[in-house]
């Protein structure tokens, strides 16, 4: 993909990159909107184009992903991973501790079976 | 403005950008591209970097409650502007006597073995 040119282009490459909750997606999306149109202004100012204005603005802003790793991402991969990480070991503790109680109610059910002293 | 060279790169800056953004916002309330702006401008052109990495800065400061935000009208535009909380003064006076203790010391070294 080429670099964006205007601030639409640039606009629609962050909206791709942007993980976050709608509301957050959209305050980003307006801060970064509104940052670039001051900035594009600026330069208008000091007689630029309107088409250099904003290309320069995009380059002085720098790359989409810079701004896309913001506001706390909300369900990352790695936020998955210690998640599920944790209900395993959830998962897991809670079966060994019923394993455990099975045996014990085998040995006392099996008369049998010579009683079990070592505890 | 400096040139290429006298800039700080952003990999540099970027330990101390947040305490750069407390300071920028302690004479008062101010959105992402005036704090850029005032950066650049009271560093003589030092604190040069992408523009865009200003907000994950502010947006970690305002998770760890150090700044707020709020919509607001600047120049007939609706931005989001940021304010130090009590929390942000007090960690930007820490950082300010951090920065002063690590510059003594760094003088003292540097000049003091000559």
């Amino acid at each position: 993909m080429s670099a964006p040119e205007t601030i639409g282009e640039y606009l629609l490459g962050l909206h791709r990159s942007l993980r976050l909750a709608r509301g957050r997606r959209s305050r980003v999306f307006d801060e970064v909107h509104e940052h670039l149109r001051d900035a594009a202004s600026a330069m208008e100012r000091d007689g630029a184009s309107r088409a250099e204005a904003e290309r320069r603005a995009i380059i002085d802003f720098g790359a989409p992903d810079l701004v896309a790793d913001t506001k706390g991402r909300g369900w990352t991969v790695a936020g998955i991973a210690v998640m599920l990480t944790l209900v395993f070991a959830a998962v897991i503790t809670a079966f060994q501790g019923g394993a455990t109680l099975s045996r014990s109610r085998v040995r006392v059910s099996a008369p049998s079976m010579p009683l079990d002293l070592t505890g | 403005m400096r040139g290429v060279a006298e800039r700080i790169n952003a990999q540099t800056l970027k330990g101390h950008l947040e305490a750069l953004i407390l300071k920028a916002l302690e004479p008062g309330p101010a959105h992402g591209y005036a704090i850029v702006q005032q950066l650049r401008a009271r560093s003589d052109g030092t604190f040069d970097l992408p523009e865009g990495t200003i907000y994950p800065a502010l947006h970690r400061l305002e998770k760890a409650t150090l700044v707020k935000s709020r919509w607001a009208e600047v120049s007939g535009r609706r931005r989001r502007v940021y304010t130090l909380t009590r929390k942000g003064k007090a960690q930007l006076a820490a950082k300010e006597t951090e920065w002063n203790r690590l510059r003594d010391g760094m003088h003292a070294v540097f000049e003091g073995a000559r």
